[in-house]
């Protein structure tokens, strides 16, 4: 019984010193004014954390047969908001690979630019509006291969890293 | 001798005016007037009685990406000598900017800081007719994070 009185009381304790933090005031005994502490918080109006980011690719990329004269781009862009600290890390799954048609034709294609063999880190927590990038898509072998629809799937991960 | 008597009779009839001052009034059968007034006064000490708590935000927490005013009210409550009164205003610090650990800033602005004048006798919870708010007006182009900026609330008491 009197450990429970005890810790009951060492509770009651703590719920007083906690208190005087709900509201500070200015009476006639003390300092004539306050300092208020303004305070951001990181998550928006709905309890939801604020960091946001968006990287936007395509869903196809289509190349006529023979290439483009000039090149063929697979593009994609990125804009992010992110905490202090934080960056976006892009990467690819692949260099290149084989396009194919279910067939035992293929269509060899490389693929060079940023994130690609090497994951892309933009090296800033807020992008300044929207950021374009390009990824060649070389593609050889044409006149080897019979007419057709061939393809091949690339995927894109997203990460958010510290700086 | 009848010089010091004549004085001495003098400063007594001149104590009996003054008994009747200092004494209870007393009303009987014999009185001119069956009734009698007795003055009841209030004192006070204008330092020790006077009182006054002007109740102020501990914090003022904005959620990310809210440009809308922000509450920052106070209230007052006070009880002070007649004529007296009670100027509360409230100002950003540092021109309303918010820091955070990294080198971007935000800034915040204050409505309705002008001070206020309250009379003496203030219930408790008073507020004035528009009372305070903060508010950011763009949240873009900083990293998300915790910004800290700074207000000040004062009091001025203007003796009666």
């Amino acid at each position: 019984m009197k450990k429970v009185l005890s810790v009951a009381l060492a509770l009651t304790m703590m719920l007083l010193v906690c208190v005087p933090a709900f509201a500070a005031t200015i009476t006639q005994d003390s300092d004539k004014s306050a300092n208020v502490d303004v305070v951001t918080k990181t998550t928006d109006k709905d309890g939801n954390p604020a960091a946001s980011f968006t990287v936007t690719i395509p869903g196809t990329v289509e190349i006529p047969w023979y290439g483009t004269t000039g090149g063929d781009y697979l593009n994609w862009s990125y804009t992010s908001q992110l905490e202090i600290g934080k960056q976006l890390q892009i990467s690819l799954d692949k260099t290149g690979g084989a396009l194919t048609n279910g067939t035992a034709d293929s269509l060899a294609y490389t693929l060079s630019g940023d994130a690609v063999g090497t994951a892309f880190e933009t090296g800033e927590e807020v992008t300044e509006g929207t950021v374009y990038k390009q990824i060649e898509v070389a593609v050889s072998g044409w006149d080897d291969a019979a007419v057709a629809a061939y393809s091949d799937t690339v995927t894109f991960t997203v990460a958010v890293v510290d700086l | 001798m009848k010089k010091i008597l004549a004085v001495a009779l003098a400063v007594v009839m001149m104590f009996s005016i003054s008994v009747v001052a200092f004494a209870d009034q007393t009303i009987t059968k014999d009185s001119e007037n069956q009734y009698a007034t007795a003055d009841v006064v209030t004192t006070f000490d204008a330092e020790t009685d006077a009182s006054y708590t002007v109740t102020v935000p501990s914090s003022v927490q904005i959620a990310w990406g809210d440009t809308s005013a922000q509450d920052a009210g106070y209230s007052v409550e006070s009880q002070l000598p007649i004529g007296a009164s009670l100027a509360v205003s409230a100002a950003a610090n540092d021109s309303g900017t918010m820091k955070s650990s990294g080198s971007d800033t935000l800034t915040f602005t204050v409505a309705n800081g002008a001070a206020t004048t309250f009379g003496p006798v203030n219930a408790a919870g008073t507020e004035p007719e528009e009372n305070v708010t903060v508010s950011i007006a763009s949240f873009k182009g900083v990293a998300v994070g915790t910004y800290t900026g700074t207000m000040t609330y004062t009091v001025v008491y203007a003796a009666a």
